[in-house]
């Protein structure tokens, strides 16, 4: 069973370090998805994981074997790189057969699985080329081969779908899901493109400034953010934040003073344990969950995007604030009106002064 | 604006000026006594001083007169083997350095790049004094350094016997230019992206099989253009035996390369009276080797070892 | 990488040291030898040459003996000059004719490209009879000039060669935005092109300079008098004569060693990059 654990693992160059402590669980099957900004570290774990970076402190281990000190090739992993990395003098089927072919694999035995795996990934007719005469998305296919005919216990992507443009990047998404389906393999995979988190994944790892933010499912990390970075990472167009004061706290619920709205205060109908009245607070409210009606809060149409099946308006708020509400179908406000909306307590989230959210 | 579209057509004044001086400087210095000097290997003096036309007399004087032919085929064999020593032995060398250089773990590599290029920028003429001086027994420098390693017995005045010299400086040339090769596959190893170095890692080959399977292929057209200037270079020397061994290239002739000959011929030597019109066949020859060789080089190699853009 | 166990990899890394090392050595051993013996009396050089000069061996008679017996100072005013006007001339011309094949399109770029190109190949030294009858027709037999001209054209080849490579990748959007706003073509080239390509100037720079200031066949052959001598021949002159005299002989290669040491450990950062920089392909 291919299950993998982080312990603890932290790395540093000289004195800086890059990764403060990751802990991740992840069962066998599960298509994880590290996601975050550049920097945030999360390239730099997978290549700790695929055994490319030394591991300055902590445990990695796969099905239950701690691989820290194992190379690359004996710790069952196989890699798809961003540029692919394909061996420029080789054929397809080289590029295939090299990994086999130094784990000095039979002859028919590595025949076989190349022909298996070119056959799953419509390459049978492009095996004697080489990579120049390939197009992107062919080069891509070649790579995730690459990484099959070995049979690996985990596939590791980094940022596979980025030097794609964006039909083609659609299309393999859905591709490396029909194949993680069919394989049933676990796999890591690093992007940070939340959309692609979003599709793939069954479990997401948010990481940000060399720390984890927050592990769950999609829909996890959507409707119940732990805290103001991963609300505000995951979803597009960006959760609305705005400013307010913790009213009154009475340990069944939480009256919030909204900046900027007219009603006066907003009642939220959960304890808000960490919270005591007079502290500030930010509420965060998804665009799909406002709708232009009403007159909580109040301001002047900047901008309209209409998508068709959803009109984006941007609304600039008494006090400077600005909202961005989504309507489905197209909408007939137009720029300069002036409109109000309504805040339902039910799709708000709290977040205390930290940015941890309030419950 | 009537000027504009004018002005599209108008005859190309500055691309003129542009290339003027270096196409006149060039041609003229040049191109010009390239083939002029291929013009005269034509020609003789007559007993006036005249020239006239011998058509290929001065080629048939070169290889079929004993006092000549012995010469040129003594140079070229010479030469030959002077292009063989670099081949077998300063690319080499310079491969294994520059694979050194680029392992990713060497710390230091500018200071030891640095060196190891010095010689390079040197003056033949001084490299080769240098060596004549630590060679020659009179200083012991070089006995006393093989004494060191106990190998003091091996020791003989190298560069003076004739089954030796040509072959000691070769090495010596060898150890000025090794740095030549070195730098260009150096630079060559860093152009390969280092996912690739890492896919292979992954695939699990060890640095040995990196170099040599991946690694390797990857360089061959570097290693081909090394190959060819190579060629050109060692057709094209004579400062280093002038300096150590004289025009005469002793000792009886043991070192006479095809720029020795060249010049022997040109300028007269012992006995010999210089002439124009053999020396420009002698150049018309080295010019024709060096041509094959490039052509070859350029028709039949270059062009089968494919190029990666990565 | 973590792949081996850290015994076995210290282990591989002295090894690579350890051979990078003595290539080191092995490169700059005899150029150092040569240095220390230069400032020792001739005992000193002769009883223990691998040694450090002392306080009892130390002599500068050989220096002595090399400025006296020769005019080295003129010797590098020679070289000096040939090469810094060499190497000024051929940069400007080279980097104008560059811009010509670079920068514009017509019919017979692709043609003169290659022409200028031939001499990357083909060495100057086969048209040497021709260079000899041509320089003493024109008058110029043992002077300096005749040797810049014969420099520039040498160099021109590679220079061009480099430059316009360089120049390529220029982008065009900057040559058309200047030609929007009505700049001559004459000031695109010196105020636009010719500060961007700086950089590969300066490698072009070195890469003329030393063949030229190294160079001994063409001193050889159309100088003789001892005032338009180079350095390069002065001392090839000079040790040919004082074969027997050590203390000049080391000294004089001290001399001419010792101004190319210092330059190229200056310039030494823009050689490598020029070279690694693919400068070659």
């Amino acid at each position: 069973m291919a299950d993998m654990k982080l312990e603890g693992v932290y790395k540093s160059y000289g004195d800086v370090e890059v990764l403060h402590g990751v802990d991740i669980d992840i069962t066998d099957g599960e298509f994880v998805v590290f996601v975050g900004p550049s920097g945030c570290g999360k390239s730099t774990l997978l290549r700790m994981i695929a055994g490319l970076e030394d591991i300055s402190g902590g445990d990695i281990s796969i099905s239950g074997e701690r691989v820290n000190d194992k190379p690359p090739a004996d710790r069952g992993i196989a890699m798809v790189f961003q540029s692919y990395a394909l061996y420029p003098h080789m054929s397809v089927r080289k590029n295939m057969a090299f990994g086999l072919s130094i784990a000095k694999l039979g002859k028919a035995e590595i025949k076989t699985r190349v022909d298996a795996a070119a056959e799953k990934l419509q390459l049978t007719e492009l095996l004697h080329r080489r990579p120049a005469q390939l197009s992107g998305g062919q080069r891509q296919r070649v790579a995730i081969g690459r990484a099959i005919v070995r049979e690996p216990q985990v596939f590791l992507f980094d940022e596979p779908l980025s030097n794609l443009d964006a039909a083609l990047r659609v299309n393999t998404r859905l591709e490396i899901a029909k194949l993680h389906q069919d394989l049933q393999n676990t796999v890591i995979y690093v992007t940070h493109d939340q959309v692609e988190a979003m599709t793939l994944a069954d479990k997401i790892v948010v990481m940000n400034g060399g720390n984890v933010e927050q592990i769950g499912s999609p829909m996890d990390l959507y409707h119940r953010p732990a805290n103001l970075f991963v609300a505000g990472f995951i979803g597009s167009p960006k959760m609305n934040f705005l400013p307010g004061t913790v009213v009154s706290v009475d340990g069944s619920s939480i009256a919030v003073q909204v900046a900027g709205s007219l009603s006066g205060t907003v009642t939220f109908d959960r304890p808000g344990n960490s919270c005591s009245s007079g502290d500030s607070i930010t509420l965060g409210v998804r665009p799909e969950h406002l709708t232009a009606a009403g007159n909580e809060l109040s301001g002047a149409v900047e901008v309209v995007e209409r998508l068709g099946d959803v009109s984006y308006i941007y609304l600039n708020l008494a006090d400077g604030e600005r909202l961005v509400i989504a309507e489905s179908g197209t909408t007939e406000v137009a720029p300069g009106e002036k409109i109000g909306c309504n805040l339902d307590p039910a799709s708000l989230h709290l977040f205390d002064a930290d940015g941890k959210v309030v419950n | 604006m009537p000027g504009f579209a004018k002005s599209g057509k108008r005859f190309p004044t500055h691309i003129v000026v542009f290339l003027a001086p270096a196409v006149i400087v060039y041609t003229l210095f040049m191109i010009y006594p390239l083939l002029d000097s291929l013009r005269v290997s034509f020609y003789t003096p007559d007993d006036t001083g005249a020239l006239s036309f011998v058509g290929l007399g001065n080629y048939e004087t070169l290889f079929f007169d004993e006092n000549w032919s012995k010469g040129f085929w003594n140079a070229l064999s010479n030469n030959f083997i002077l292009f063989a020593i670099h081949m077998l032995v300063q690319n080499p060398i310079g491969l294994l350095l520059a694979a050194l250089l680029s392992l990713p773990t060497v710390r230091g590599r500018n200071i030891y790049r640095t060196a190891m290029f010095l010689p390079t920028m040197m003056s033949v003429v001084i490299i080769g004094f240098v060596w004549q001086l630590i060679l020659n027994p009179l200083w012991g420098v070089a006995e006393t350094l093989l004494d060191i390693i106990g190998m003091v017995d091996y020791f003989q005045p190298w560069l003076g016997q004739e089954s030796t010299a040509l072959v000691t400086i070769s090495l010596i040339s060898v150890w000025q230019f090794v740095g030549i090769p070195m730098m260009l596959i150096y630079a060559a190893l860093l152009n390969i992206p280092e996912e690739l170095t890492e896919a292979a890692i992954i695939d699990g080959a060890n640095h040995w099989q990196v170099f040599w399977r991946i690694k390797f292929p990857l360089i061959l057209p570097t290693l081909g253009i090394v190959s060819i200037l190579t060629f050109v270079a060692n057709f094209n020397a004579f400062d280093l035996i002038y300096a150590i061994k004289g025009g005469l290239a002793g000792p009886n002739f043991a070192t006479d390369i095809m720029g020795t000959f060249f010049y022997r011929v040109l300028f007269g030597f012992q006995l010999q009276m210089g002439s124009n019109g053999m020396g420009a066949t002698v150049a018309a020859m080295m010019f024709l080797i060096i041509l094959t060789g490039v052509i070859i080089f350029f028709f039949a190699v270059q062009r089968r070892l494919l190029r990666h853009s990565f | 990488m973590s792949s081996k166990p850290l015994v076995q990899k210290s282990l591989s890394a002295t090894l690579v040291h350890g051979i990078l090392i003595c290539y080191s050595i092995l490169a700059l051993w005899p150029i150092f030898l040569v240095l220390i013996n230069s400032f020792k009396s001739r005992k000193g050089i002769f009883n223990d040459p691998m040694a450090l000069p002392s306080a009892e061996t130390f002599s500068t008679i050989g220096f002595d003996k090399v400025l006296g017996r020769s005019n080295f100072d003129v010797y590098f005013f020679n070289s000096i000059t040939v090469t810094v006007l060499t190497l000024g001339i051929t940069l400007l011309i080279g980097a104008m004719a560059a811009w010509a094949l670079a920068g514009y399109k017509y019919k017979l770029n692709t043609l003169l490209a290659f022409y200028l190109a031939i001499g990357i190949m083909v060495p100057i030294r086969l048209g040497t009879v021709s260079i000899l009858k041509l320089v003493v027709a024109m008058g110029l037999m043992n002077t300096l000039t005749a040797l810049v001209l014969v420099y520039i054209a040498m160099s021109l080849p590679l220079t061009i060669f480099i430059l316009s490579e360089f120049m390529q990748q220029i982008p065009n959007d900057l040559k058309e935005a200047a030609r929007c706003d009505g700049v001559s073509e004459y000031r695109i080239f010196f105020q636009i092109i010719l500060p961007l390509t700086r950089p590969a100037i300066a490698t072009v720079g070195v890469f003329t300079m030393v063949p030229v200031w190294n160079d001994l066949w063409f001193p050889l052959i159309l100088t003789a008098d001892d005032s338009v001598r180079t350095v390069t021949l002065g001392v090839q002159q000079f040790v040919g004569q004082y074969v027997t005299d050590w203390n000049s002989v080391l000294a004089s290669l001290t001399l001419a060693i010792v101004p190319v040491f210092i330059l190229y450990i200056i310039f030494s950062r823009q050689l490598i990059r020029g070279i690694t920089a693919g400068a070659v392909k």
